[in-house]
């Protein structure tokens, strides 16, 4: 490991300092989350706050980077990858529809935009309404947007843009619908 | 005949441009005025909210507040709609000797749309400031918390008295002093918030310092601006006594310029010192990676 930013504080690596915070927002309880580690919480705390110390005092960034990448990659943690919150079986199976359907997460993505335009706490609905936790679902968008850039590495802008646009039809077709369920927009009597 | 019936047909797409056009300017102005009203209406209710919400997170304010963005988003999004729409239409319909129709009429249309995304940005910024925290409030309550808690802390293993002898942010092992007994203490949720307090109120303490820097930068972009287009104004000049006099504006512009920029970094950095001075007495713990998160900011603001 060449940076030093990237050593381990107090034995809390950044993968499992990422994992944590991937567990923790995905509902999992801290002390759970903790005691799956094998840490105290006096221990994870200092952790936490000297990890994000070194975001700051990072200029290249890597810190922040690596960071993402582990956080996208907390179902390979040895400790924590079994540790989820309780799901129900519709939840499970749109996860797996959104890990592996570009189209379907990019339809939630627009329905959680919609929503919260519309006063809905976006995050709220989608697990309302499919099951999935506001953790769980950044974790999916982390390995979609590593997609997406290698994407946009690689010049296939193309797929880019289909999958930006069929996201904007979703805003607007979430965004009917909200607008229908409270009454209309407010501009709805003016007409060309 | 043939030319006389296209001349009829051009005729009558000039007069569904300007019609059109009219329309449109007509539809943009009730759409702004109903923009206006619905803004100003929710600015009162917003700030009241921001005071008031039960929420300890102001769930309630944020989402009250990203509704009203959203629909005036929706307003300026009806325009746009409409203006794609008729732009697309005349693009297909007039011919290449008359496009300078199409340009004018897209042109002017968008001129009156931009215009209402800068209504609308106007609004957003009034919004924007309706979601304000009062950090000294905050802060003043971790104070009161920690004097109410600091010699009320307990060894669980022979009851003497521990002091807490600092504000601790995060949970810690505190050793009793009698039996050598490892206590932990485990701070409030508030008091945990105290790193991140302490910056917010670092920056609301010196936000003035900030906007000095940001004038003064304003002011330096001015001048060149001034100076750069006088020395682009030489260029086709050929009066000898209008050369001398811009020569002379140039240099004063120039003497002004080099002051102002020279201010610059003095500026940024008694922001940026007077910042992470508050910071550190708020969280004193956490002052060596301040200074580090200090000389990053630093360097990398220097030359922006």
């Amino acid at each position: 490991m060449s940076n030093p930013l990237l050593e381990p504080i107090h034995g809390v690596s950044l993968f499992d300092y990422a994992a944590v915070c991937a567990k923790l927002g995905a509902g999992v309880a801290e002390n759970d989350v903790l005691s799956a580690l094998g840490i105290e919480s006096a221990v994870y705390e200092e952790a936490s706050a000297l990890w994000v110390a070194r975001m700051q005092e990072d200029s290249t960034w890597e810190v922040t980077t690596e960071f993402g990448k582990c956080f996208a990659e907390v179902e390979n943690h040895p400790k924590l990858k079994d540790l989820n919150a309780a799901v129900t079986e519709d939840g499970l199976e749109n996860m797996e529809k959104l890990k592996t359907d570009r189209y379907f997460y990019e339809e939630l993505c627009g329905a959680r935009i919609a929503a919260y335009n519309y006063g809905l706490d976006g995050a709220q609905w989608t697990q309302d309404n499919f099951g999935i936790n506001l953790g769980d679902f950044q974790i999916v968008a982390m390995q979609w947007a590593a997609i997406q850039k290698s994407e946009v590495d690689g010049d296939d802008f193309e797929n880019v843009l289909h999958f930006s646009n069929y996201q904007q039809e979703k805003i607007k077709e979430y965004s009917s619908q909200f607008a229908s369920e409270q009454g209309g927009n407010v501009s709805d009597d003016i007409e060309f | 005949m043939f030319n006389l019936s296209k001349n009829v047909e051009i005729e009558k797409v000039i007069d569904e441009v300007h019609t059109t056009k009219d329309r449109f300017f007509v539809f943009l102005q009730k759409l702004e005025i109903r923009l206006k009203e619905f803004a100003e209406e929710a600015l009162p209710e917003l700030t009241d909210l921001n005071k008031n919400d039960p929420d300890g997170n102001k769930l309630g304010f944020y989402r009250m507040k990203s509704s009203v963005e959203g629909q005036l988003d929706s307003i300026v999004q009806k325009a746009r709609d409409v203006f794609e729409e008729k732009k697309n239409y005349f693009e297909g319909k007039i011919e290449h000797e008359h496009r300078s129709l199409y340009y004018d009429f897209r042109n002017q249309c968008l001129d009156g749309l931009q215009k209402l995304e800068i209504t609308r940005n106007y609004y957003k910024n009034q919004i924007e400031g309706t979601d304000s925290q009062d950090y000294e409030m905050v802060y003043q309550a971790i104070l009161e918390e920690y004097d109410s808690i600091k010699n009320n802390f307990n060894c669980v293993q022979c009851s003497s008295p521990i002091l807490i002898d600092k504000i601790y942010f995060t949970t810690t092992y505190l050793s009793c002093a009698a039996c050598f007994t490892q206590n932990t203490f485990e701070p409030s949720s508030q008091t945990k918030q105290l790193e991140h307090v302490g910056r917010s109120l670092a920056e609301q303490r010196t936000a003035h310092l900030l906007q000095e820097y940001k004038e003064q930068s304003k002011l330096a972009s001015v001048i060149f601006s001034k100076k750069h287009e006088l020395e682009m104004s030489l260029a086709g000049e050929n009066l000898k006594d209008v050369i001398v006099q811009k020569t002379k504006i140039i240099q004063e512009l120039t003497a002004q310029n080099e002051a102002v920029e020279k201010e610059l970094p003095i500026l940024y950095e008694r922001y940026l010192r007077t910042l992470f001075d508050h910071w550190n007495a708020i969280n004193p713990t956490m002052k060596n990676e301040h200074e580090k998160f200090y000389t990053r900011l630093l360097k990398e603001n220097y030359y922006i």
